[in-house]
C-alpha cells in the first residue's frame, strides 16, 4: 500500500467519524446534503407517480364521450390535484433535491451552507405534501383548478375544506422552496472552492443561482395571495369579494406574478442540466459561456413581465395587452440564444448518442415545439381564440415536459452512477425513451387540434357529436404508452441501483468537480478541498481525485472534531473564511413537526392551538443556534496549503448574515405584494371609495414613529465597533431596539383596535392586514433583540464575534422601514386617492 | 479591485432593473391614469397620459444609456486578462444592451394602440 493510499484511508476514517449520519432511526436526524438531496429526489418521484396516476384517470375519463368513469366532483379534484402535485410537489422539489446533492460537489464544498435548514425544508415539503395527499384520499382534495381562481375558490362557491387544504398545504410546502432558495444562493455565493471566481463557476451553478433568486422574488406573491384568500375564507375579510370592494382579479395578479416565473423556475435548472451534460457527451467545452450567462439573467427578468398574458381575456386596456404581449414574445430571444449555444456545441464537437443524449435530443424537439406555440399564445388575438381550450393544455405540457422532464431523465441516467456507484448491466432506457417520446407526442401533439376545434379545458365529459371523440381517444392511447415508458424507466433505475455492476470513476469523462469525489460520495464529499484555476478543473489536474483524497488540498485535516468547509469572496473566489457546519440533529424534524401542528390547527380552525404552535416553532428555531459558536475569539486559523482565514463567526460576510439579507428581500417582496394589492383595489376594484375611512390617530402614530426610530437607532448602535467591545453597552442597545419595537407594537395595537370592523370593506381588510404584518415583524424584533442579549450574556458575542447582533440589526432596521412605509400608506393613500 | 468586481456584479443586474422599473411604472401609470381620466386631457395632438408614458419610457432609455456608458468606461480601463472583472463587465454591457432593446420593444406599444379602451 502506497503512502498516498494510507493517507487517504487515515483521513477518510477521521472525517467519516465526525461527518457520518447515524443509522436506523438516527437516520431521521440526517442533515447532510447528499442524504437530504436524495430524499427530495425520491419523494418528488413518488409524488410524480401519484400525479401520473391522476393524469391517467383524466385520460381514461376523456377517452370516450359521455364516460361514466369519473363523476364531475371527483374529476374536479383529480385535475386540480394533477396540476398541483406536478407543479408544487414534483417539479420544484426535484430540482431542489438535485441542486442540494450536486451543488456542493460541483463547487468544491463539503455541504450546503445551512444543512439544518435543508432538513427542515425537506420535512416541511413532506408534511405539506402529505396534507394534500391525505385530502385526496379522503375525497376532500382541492377542486378549483391548480390556480384556485376566485370566486370559485371563495367560501361561497367552495364551502368545504377542499380549498383550505390547497391554501394551507401549499403554503407549508413553500417554506421548503424559500429556504432552498436562500440556501442555494448563499452556497453559490460563499461556499466555493478557492480560486473559483464567478467566471470559472460551472454553468449549472449560474442556472441555479438565477433560479434561486427567481424563487426568492416569485414565491412571496403566491404566499401572500394564499394567506389573503385563507383569511377571507376563514374570517370573512373581503379581499376578493367585489360586493365589498374586493376584486377576483387581485388573486389572478398575485397568482400569476408567481405562476409565470414559475415556468422558468422549472425550466432553468433543467436547462442547466442540458448545459452541463451536453458538452460532456459532445466531447467539447460549451460554446458561448458568457452569452449563456447573459441569456439566463435576461430570461429571469423578462419572465417577471409576462404574467398578464394569462389574463388577456379578463378585460384589460389595449395598451396593457400590448406591453405584456411584447414582453411575452421577447422572452423567446434569450431562450433561443441558449439553443444556438447547444446546437453550436453539438456541431463543433463529436457527439455520442448515449442514453442521456437521447433524452436531450427529445428535449430539443419537444421544448422547441412548446416554445413556438408559446410565441403564438403571446399574440393577443390568437390567445383570445384558444383561451381555456386544450390547445393551451398541449402547449403547457410541451413546455413543461419538454423543458423539464426530458432533461431530468437525461440527468437521472447521467448522474445515477454518481449517486449509486453502479452502472447498468442491461438497460431498458432506450425502450423507455422511445415509449415516453412517442407516447408524449401522440398524447399532446394531437391535443393542439382538439383545442383548435374548441374543446375547453377542465370539462369532465363531452357529447359524441362534438367531433373531438377520435382525437381524445388517440390522446388517451398515447398517454398510456407514455405511462408504460415511465414505468420502464422506474424499473430500469431500480435494476441499476440494486443489480448494477460497479461503475468506473467519472464514466463520462466529465471535467466538473462532482466527478472528483468517490462514487458513491462520502458524506464529506472531499477529504480535502480543491484549488480551481479554470472552468474545467478535472481536466486541468488529472490526479485531482487522488490528491484530494490523500489530503493534498485545503482543510485536509480534522480540527477539534468540527465539520468545516471554506468560504470565499463572492466574485473573485478568494479564500475568506473557514465555515463550521452542524452535524446530524433531530431538531429540524421536531421543528417541522411543530410547524405542521401550526398548519393543521389552522386547517381545522383550532386557532388557539395554532397560536401556541407558532410560538413553539419560533422557540424551536431559536434553539438551533442557542449553543452554537465560540466562547472566545480564535483569530485566523489554518485553512490548509499554508493559508489562514478567520472562522465564519468572526467575519462580517458570514453565510448566516447573507441568509438574513436574502430572507428580507423575500419579505420585502411579500410586503410589496400586499401594498400592491391595496393600491390595485383602490384603483381598479368596484365599490370604491370605501364608505368609511380610518381616522388618523396622533398618539398611535407618534408611538409608532418614535418606537420604530428607536429600533433603528438601537440596531445601528448595537453593531458599532465601540459598542461591541463593551459588554454592558452590547446589551443596552438591543434593549433599546426591543423597547422601540414594543412601543410601536402598542401604536399598531391602538390603530387596529380603533378601526371599524375589517370585514365591512376591502379597504379596512387590507389596512388591517398591512398593520398586522408590520406588528408581527415588530414582535419578532423583540425576539431577535432578546436573543442577541442572551447570546451576549452566554459569551458568544465579542467585538469580533458579532454575528448574532448583525443579523438582529438587519431585522430591526428593515422592520422600522416597512413600519414607517405602512404608516404612510395607511394615512397617506386616502389623502392621495381622495375619498 | 474588489470594488470594481463587486460593482461589475451589480451592474450585471442594473440594466434589467431599469427595464423592470420601466415596465412596472408604465403599467402602473397607465392603469392609474385611465382611472383618473388623464387620457381625456390633451396637449396638442396627444393625450396627457400618452405624453407622460412616453416621457417615462424616454427617461428609462436615457438611464439605460448611462448604465451602458458606465459599463463601457469600466471595461475600457479593465485589462482583458483581469478575471473575473473583464468577464463581469462584458456580461454587464451585454445585459444592458439586451435590457435597452427589451425596453424599446415594449415601448413601441405606447405609440399605437388606444390607452384605456378595453
Amino acid at each position: 500500500m502506497t503512502d498516498t493510499t494510507t493517507d487517504a484511508i487515515r483521513l477518510h476514517k477521521q472525517l467519516d467519524r465526525i461527518w457520518r449520519t447515524p443509522s436506523g432511526l438516527g437516520r431521521l436526524s440526517a442533515v447532510n446534503h447528499s442524504i437530504i438531496g436524495r430524499r427530495f429526489i425520491i419523494t418528488a418521484f413518488v409524488f410524480f407517480g401519484i400525479g401520473g396516476i391522476l393524469a391517467m384517470l383524466i385520460r381514461a375519463q376523456l377517452a370516450t364521450p359521455r364516460s361514466a368513469f369519473l363523476g364531475p366532483d371527483v374529476y374536479n379534484q383529480v385535475f386540480t390535484m394533477h396540476g398541483t402535485v406536478m407543479m408544487f410537489l414534483f417539479a420544484i422539489p426535484l430540482f431542489e433535491g438535485l441542486a442540494m446533492y450536486l451543488l456542493p460537489k460541483m463547487l468544491g464544498a463539503r455541504d450546503m451552507a445551512f444543512p439544518r435548514l435543508s432538513a427542515y425544508g425537506y420535512w416541511c415539503y413532506l408534511f405539506g405534501g402529505s396534507i394534500l395527499i391525505v385530502g385526496l384520499v379522503l375525497g376532500l382534495a382541492p377542486d378549483s383548478g391548480w390556480f384556485m381562481y376566485t370566486p370559485l375558490s371563495s367560501r361561497t362557491y367552495t364551502p368545504g375544506i377542499n380549498a383550505d387544504i390547497w391554501l394551507i398545504g401549499i403554503t407549508f410546502v413553500e417554506i421548503s422552496a424559500l429556504s432552498a432558495a436562500i440556501e442555494t444562493i448563499v452556497t453559490i455565493f460563499k461556499l466555493r472552492a478557492p480560486g473559483m471566481s464567478l467566471d470559472k463557476m460551472p454553468l449549472f451553478a449560474w442556472y441555479l443561482l438565477v433560479t434561486a433568486f427567481m424563487m426568492l422574488f416569485g414565491f412571496p406573491p403566491l404566499i401572500v395571495g394564499s394567506i389573503l384568500l385563507e383569511i377571507e375564507r376563514a374570517f370573512d375579510l373581503p379581499f376578493f369579494d367585489p360586493t365589498r370592494g374586493g376584486d377576483p382579479l387581485l388573486w389572478q395578479h398575485l397568482f400569476w406574478l408567481f405562476g409565470h416565473p414559475e415556468v422558468y423556475i422549472i425550466f432553468l435548472p433543467a436547462a442547466g442540466v442540458v448545459s452541463t451534460v451536453l458538452p460532456v457527451l459532445a466531447r467539447r467545452d460549451i460554446i458561448g459561456y458568457l452569452w449563456i450567462v447573459v441569456s439566463i439573467v435576461a430570461l429571469a427578468f423578462l419572465s417577471f413581465g409576462l404574467w398578464v398574458h394569462h389574463m388577456f381575456t379578463v378585460g384589460i386596456p389595449h395598451l396593457a395587452l400590448a406591453f405584456f404581449s411584447a414582453a411575452s414574445t421577447a422572452v423567446a430571444f434569450p431562450t433561443a440564444v441558449q439553443f444556438f449555444a447547444w446546437i453550436g456545441t453539438l456541431a463543433a464537437g463529436r457527439p455520442q448518442l448515449k442514453l442521456p443524449m437521447m433524452f436531450l435530443l427529445g428535449f430539443f424537439f419537444v421544448f422547441a415545439m412548446g416554445g413556438l406555440t408559446g410565441v403564438m399564445l403571446a399574440i393577443v388575438p390568437f390567445n383570445w381564440q384558444v383561451h381555456d381550450t386544450h390547445f393551451v393544455v398541449a402547449h403547457l405540457h410541451y413546455v413543461l415536459v419538454g423543458g423539464f422532464i426530458f432533461p431530468m431523465l437525461a440527468a437521472a441516467y447521467y448522474w445515477l452512477p454518481h449517486f449509486t456507484g453502479r452502472a447498468p448491466r442491461i438497460s431498458l432506457g432506450v425502450t423507455a425513451f422511445w415509449l415516453i417520446f412517442i407516447g408524449f407526442n401522440v398524447t399532446f401533439l394531437i391535443m393542439h387540434a382538439t383545442g383548435l376545434m374548441g374543446m375547453p379545458r377542465r370539462i369532465y365529459t363531452y357529447d359524441a357529436s362534438s367531433g373531438w371523440e377520435w382525437l381524445n381517444f388517440i390522446s388517451s392511447m398515447g398517454s398510456f404508452l407514455m405511462a408504460i415508458g415511465f414505468a420502464l424507466f422506474t424499473v430500469d433505475v431500480v435494476m441499476q441501483v440494486t443489480m448494477g455492476k460497479r461503475a468506473s470513476r467519472n464514466p463520462w469523462g466529465a471535467k466538473t468537480l462532482e466527478w472528483a469525489t468517490a462514487m458513491p460520495p462520502p458524506t464529506y464529499n472531499f477529504a480535502s478541498l480543491p484549488t480551481v484555476t479554470s472552468r474545467t478543473p478535472l481536466a486541468d489536474t488529472r490526479s485531482m481525485p487522488s490528491d484530494l483524497a490523500s489530503g493534498h488540498g485545503y482543510l485536509g485535516f480534522v480540527r477539534d472534531d468540527r465539520l468545516e468547509t471554506l468560504g470565499v469572496e463572492i466574485t473573485s473566489g478568494r479564500l475568506e473564511q473557514v465555515v463550521r457546519l452542524p452535524n446530524s440533529t433531530f431538531i429540524p424534524l421536531y421543528t417541522a413537526l411543530v410547524t405542521g401542528v401550526f398548519f393543521v390547527a389552522l386547517l381545522l380552525k383550532f386557532y388557539l392551538v395554532a397560536a401556541a404552535a407558532f410560538v413553539a416553532t419560533v422557540i424551536m428555531l431559536l434553539t438551533w443556534t442557542r449553543d452554537w459558536g465560540d466562547l472566545a475569539d480564535r483569530g485566523v486559523i489554518a485553512a490548509g496549503l499554508g493559508e489562514k482565514a478567520p472562522p465564519h463567526t468572526e467575519t462580517s460576510a458570514a453565510p448566516s448574515n447573507w441568509a438574513m439579507t436574502l430572507a428580507l428581500f423575500a419579505d420585502a417582496t411579500a410586503y410589496s405584494s400586499l401594498a400592491f394589492g391595496m393600491l390595485f383595489l383602490w384603483v381598479v376594484a368596484p365599490n370604491w371609495p370605501p364608505p368609511t375611512l380610518i381616522e388618523p390617530s396622533l398618539p398611535a402614530s407618534l408611538l409608532i414613529v418614535i418606537g420604530l426610530s428607536a429600533a433603528w437607532v438601537g440596531a445601528s448602535r448595537s453593531v458599532a465597533p465601540a459598542v461591541l467591545s463593551d459588554a454592558r453597552q452590547r446589551e443596552l442597545w438591543p434593549m433599546v431596539a426591543a423597547a422601540g419595537h414594543l412601543a410601536s407594537l402598542a401604536g399598531f395595537f391602538m390603530l387596529m383596535t380603533a378601526m371599524p370592523d375589517p370585514s365591512r370593506h376591502a379597504y379596512l381588510a387590507a389596512t388591517f392586514v398591512l398593520l398586522a404584518y408590520v406588528a408581527l415583524h415588530a414582535g419578532l424584533g423583540v425576539v431577535f433583540a432578546g436573543f442577541g442579549i442572551v447570546r451576549s450574556r452566554g459569551g458568544y458575542v465579542s467585538a469580533a464575534r458579532a454575528l448574532d447582533l448583525r443579523i438582529g440589526a438587519q431585522w430591526h432596521r428593515y422592520t422600522a422601514a416597512i413600519g414607517l412605509i405602512a404608516l404612510l400608506l395607511v394615512h397617506g393613500l386616502p389623502w392621495v386617492m381622495g375619498s | 479591485m474588489t470594488g470594481s468586481r463587486n460593482q461589475a456584479f451589480l451592474f450585471m443586474i442594473l440594466g434589467f432593473a431599469v427595464w423592470a422599473a420601466a415596465f412596472s411604472i408604465l403599467y402602473g401609470v397607465q392603469g392609474t391614469g385611465c382611472e383618473l381620466g388623464w387620457h381625456r386631457q390633451t396637449i396638442g395632438p396627444l393625450s396627457l397620459l400618452r405624453i407622460l408614458l412616453i416621457v417615462i419610457w424616454g427617461a428609462h432609455l436615457a438611464a439605460l444609456a448611462w448604465v451602458y456608458w458606465c459599463c463601457r468606461a469600466a471595461l475600457a480601463v479593465t485589462s482583458a486578462r483581469a478575471m473575473p472583472e473583464a468577464f463581469l463587465w462584458r456580461a454587464a454591457s451585454a445585459l444592458t444592451i439586451t435590457a435597452a432593446v427589451a425596453t424599446v420593444w415594449i415601448g413601441f406599444a405606447l405609440l399605437v394602440p388606444s390607452i384605456c379602451v378595453i
